[in-house]
């Protein structure tokens, strides 16, 4: 349903108002004019306000066109009642040709906003069916692993050496974290792509989010050593912590899952033109130039599927930033792997410190 | 029995959930209490006193907050909430609204034992009257009397706000403070909103303390919660 408000009736005046006042221009610079080329113009002015404003104010103009046209120009002129009754049918005519003109505008805006809707659907329903299988397949593989590990536990593992138990202990304990993290990112995305991934932006530094990353991620980095170069001076930056830490870590956990084991990783922070610029360098296998925009996009897996990830950690990353108007992408490390990026503005935002 | 056990309540709906807590917790030598609803699970806190609450914060029958609530109103005891990912907001609240610490779900049991274990000392501590003099944490000292404070054998200069900061954060040491408790705390009520101060005092503070502050030793930062002073074992 559509609201009426105090808004949506400024048009059945102004509208009006311009036409008297284009009509008076008209009389007053070219009296002369014929009345098929003023016929024209009327024409002309409606099917503009019809495309622009619709069908309730393009019949209000029109039949306002007609009797300011009447008016100044059908003699008798400044009278209603046409010397000649022809004129009348002018008037039914343009009536009618302005009433279709509009209507088809109509139409052909509500086609094309059907035709908009029809295609976000249709990509809408591609994300359902993508999530489909994403939760199908790598929610059920390491589902599978622990159901497996669970179950042979309880039947076997009295029979079981010591070592074999911990070994299926442990894969119980990494593949429910592995699930645990598709989940999360599953419910992360969504959040972003129904516009729920808000910002809430509020200084902080850089150092904290990294660090905090750091020490929570510390069992899984597995012995790497990781550098990080942040400068004393860095300024505070405007970020929501929540969101950043998961960009932070998830291409931490990028570079954990695509590089050897102990290979080196450096983490390190700058001040640039376009605000902080945050990059994580690798010395793996590097990306290569065409994959570099898929790499963040959706269900995007680089080669071959290997079972890890649920293809959306790096999607999340650019959602999260760009939600902070930042940059985010990826190049070449010079001597070898790659260097993640992302840039964050350091906007406006009240700086004072009460003391 | 010598002394008495030690006796953690449950409140959580997820019947999975509370046998494995309850394995745990009797394995450590808790007493284990548990209630499967919010009504039931205060009348039990009520009547029989536990050490520490543990509170699901989607529990069916009552809002988690609604729980902390009316607990508060009547005691002291120090409650441990469990949070799903899509309740960070309301964990925050929750701990504004007197819980003392939070773990998201799914936890590991280590974590949720040192939780416990941090929770119910500091409850402790406050119930002896919570007047250490001196505050020692691994390398970092606080002397409460003469307001220096070391890291190792040298002495860093703080300024007042830090020093408060850092003092508040001592006094509820392995807790987590969340950015309004440390902003009313420190600033005063009118300041809740004043996030940036914080923020930039806790930056000022970690360089000062800590030796690389990207891994800090004692001051994490809790995104989307507040800050917490990690304890050294």
């Amino acid at each position: 349903m559509k609201k009426f408000t105090a808004a949506s009736f400024v048009p059945y005046v102004t509208l009006p108002a311009l036409i008297a006042a284009g009509t008076a221009l008209v009389f007053h610079l070219a009296p002369d004019i014929s009345n098929l080329n003023l016929v024209m113009l009327y024409l002309l002015a409606n099917v503009l306000i019809a495309m622009r404003y619709g069908q309730g104010p393009v019949i209000v103009t029109t039949l306002f066109s007609i009797a300011a046209f009447d008016y100044y120009f059908i003699p008798p002129r400044f009278g209603f009642y046409p010397s000649d009754i022809s004129h009348f049918l002018t008037f039914a005519i343009m009536l009618v040709v302005i009433l279709i003109t509009s209507y088809l505008t109509i139409q052909f805006r509500k086609s094309a906003k059907i035709a908009l809707a029809a295609e976000l659907r249709a990509e809408q329903e591609g994300m359902i069916s993508s999530l489909l299988s994403t939760v199908s397949h790598d929610l059920r593989t390491p589902l599978t692993a622990v159901s497996a590990a669970a179950d042979t536990m309880r039947r076997h593992g009295a029979k079981l050496p010591a070592e074999d138990r911990d070994r299926l202990l442990e894969i119980i304990s990494s593949e429910s974290s592995r699930l645990n993290r598709l989940v999360e990112n599953v419910l992360q995305m969504t959040k972003i792509e129904a516009g729920g991934g808000e910002a809430r932006k509020e200084l902080h530094s850089l150092e904290a989010i990294i660090g905090g990353v750091l020490s929570r991620m510390e069992s899984s980095l597995q012995g790497r050593t990781i550098e990080t170069a942040l400068p004393e001076d860095l300024p505070l930056v405007p970020l929501d912590s929540l969101l950043i830490e998961q960009v932070v870590s998830n291409l931490l956990e990028n570079v954990v899952r695509h590089t050897p084991a102990h290979s080196p990783v450096r983490i390190s922070a700058s001040q640039s033109p376009e605000g902080v610029r945050v990059e994580i360098s690798d010395r793996g296998p590097g990306i290569p130039h065409y994959e570099r925009e898929k790499v963040f996009e959706k269900f995007h897996r680089c080669g071959k599927q290997d079972g890890w990830g649920s293809g959306l950690g790096l999607a999340i990353c650019r959602g999260v930033i760009k939600a902070h108007g930042g940059r985010i992408g990826v190049q070449d490390n010079p001597g070898g792997g790659s260097i993640f990026f992302f840039n964050l503005p350091l906007a406006a935002v009240k700086s004072d410190v009460g003391e | 029995m010598a002394t008495k056990m030690t006796s953690i309540l449950v409140v959580e709906d997820d019947p999975e959930i509370r046998r494995v807590l309850k394995l745990d917790l009797k394995s450590r030598d808790y007493h284990y209490m548990e209630a499967v609803n919010g009504k039931d699970g205060l009348q039990e806190a009520m009547t029989r006193a536990p050490d520490l609450v543990i509170l699901d914060l989607g529990l069916p029958d009552m809002d988690g907050l609604d729980f902390i609530r009316k607990l508060r109103a009547k005691s002291a005891v120090p409650v441990i909430v469990l949070t799903a990912r899509h309740q960070e907001r309301d964990k925050v609240i929750a701990l504004d609204q007197g819980a003392d610490d939070y773990l998201t779900k799914p936890f590991g049991v280590d974590e949720l034992l040192a939780r416990i274990r941090v929770a119910l000392r500091h409850a402790h501590k406050i119930a002896a009257g919570g007047g250490d003099s001196i505050f020692q944490n691994g390398d970092l000292k606080i002397d409460f009397g003469t307001r220096r404070v070391y890291s190792g054998e040298k002495e860093v200069r703080l300024t007042p706000t830090e020093y408060r900061i850092l003092t508040l954060l001592a006094r509820h040491a392995g807790l987590v403070l969340t950015q309004k408790q440390l902003l009313s705390e420190i600033w005063g009520p009118a300041a809740e909103a004043q996030s940036n101060y914080l923020h930039v005092h806790m930056h000022q503070l970690r360089h000062k303390l800590e030796a690389n502050p990207a891994r800090p030793r004692w001051l994490v930062n809790e995104p989307g919660v507040g800050y917490r002073m990690k304890v050294e074992d």
